[in-house]
């Protein structure tokens, strides 16, 4: 009976060990004019453990956490959003100053380890699913910094 | 070939049946031009990536101000997961059978404009779709956005140098006459 509840809990804690724990969903509003605001989010909780970095011109922004989400707020222009595990998932955002827009994030069966996906939703579904989601801890670059790309690499001895 | 030989080949196939993206593009055109066949010179409203205009619209700031080519794109994206549970749970998971699809359609829009008035439209569209397996998701959103939008240009690029002429006249007609309110 004890083993089983263990088991039991040891199974639950597994599946949520990797849900973010944040604050709960509340809407940006600190965003500059020249820019537009991305929110990325992930309302499911399968594959919790799975939590892939979400990146943009070679820099990670945060990871994508089960039942997390985070806001990045972009410069006009192309925006390419990438996930990548054992498979690799990209969206491409025409972002426009001012506006608003969602990236949905989820992680599917893989064969080693589950495959991300993510998708440009509509507004409406966006803002109604992210409610369930949670801040995802630590500070997201800034459009300037995603401009220069990732910092280059220490030369090898 | 030997059993074993067609019992490694038959789930691999399997695998791989179907990975490839499914493209749809509208209208279909007979007479195909070829991209940069054909040159119309015009002021161009567009404010996207040069990449994605098509071939056959030449941005000229000295051109009539009075009509102008506005083109503009919009994108629409689906994706369709089976529930994760039923595919652990679904045996034929191993020999690739589809794990979700994603969909894609961009559609492309070129309009003569002068003044409010729109003179002439062109419109064209690609749908795309590709199914995914444990062992290959195939084409991303980013590289499906990119081929679509490169074939709707290149699609309206066609209709548009079969226009050439009237769309020519179109342009320079507008010399002579202002814009209407």
């Amino acid at each position: 009976m004890r083993t089983r509840t263990i088991l039991t809990l040891a199974g639950i804690g597994l599946l949520l060990g990797g849900c973010a724990s944040g604050p709960k969903f509340t809407p940006d509003v600190a965003v500059r004019s020249d820019r537009a605001t991305v929110y990325i989010y992930r309302p499911g909780s399968f594959g919790a453990a799975v939590r892939p970095h979400v990146v943009a011109n070679g820099v990670p922004l945060a990871e994508m956490q089960a039942q997390g989400y985070f806001v990045y707020h972009a410069a006009p222009g192309e925006l390419e959003l990438t996930v990548k595990t054992e498979a690799t998932s990209s969206v491409t955002l025409d972002v426009k100053a001012g506006q608003t827009y969602y990236v949905k994030g989820s992680v599917g069966m893989g064969f080693f380890v589950g495959h991300p996906h993510l998708v440009i939703v509509s507004n409406d579904v966006g803002a109604k699913e992210i409610t369930e989601c949670k801040l995802v801890p630590g500070t997201i670059p800034t459009a300037e910094e995603v401009a220069k790309g990732p910092p280059p690499e220490p030369a090898k001895k | 070939m030997s059993l074993a030989r067609l019992a490694l080949w038959v789930p691999s196939y399997l695998a791989l049946l179907g990975c490839a993206t499914q493209v749809a593009i509208i209208p279909q055109l007979t007479d195909k031009t070829t991209p940069g066949r054909c040159q119309i010179r015009a002021q161009v409203r567009y404010d996207g990536k040069r990449d994605y205009l098509p071939a056959a619209l030449v941005d000229d700031p000295a051109a009539s101000h009075a009509t102008a080519i506005r083109y503009s794109y919009e994108a629409q994206y689906g994706l369709n997961e089976t529930n994760p549970f039923i595919v652990a749970f679904n045996p034929l998971t191993l020999v690739g059978f589809p794990t979700g699809d994603d969909n894609f359609v961009v559609t492309g829009r070129v309009e003569v404009v002068r003044g409010d008035a729109t003179l002439r439209s062109y419109a064209a569209a690609a749908s795309m779709k590709r199914s995914s397996t444990v062992f290959y998701e195939g084409e991303t959103f980013t590289e499906m956005r990119r081929r679509g939008l490169l074939l709707v240009g290149n699609n309206l690029s066609s209709q548009l140098c079969k226009d050439q002429e009237i769309l020519t006249a179109l342009l320079n007609d507008s010399d002579n006459k202002s814009p209407r309110p």
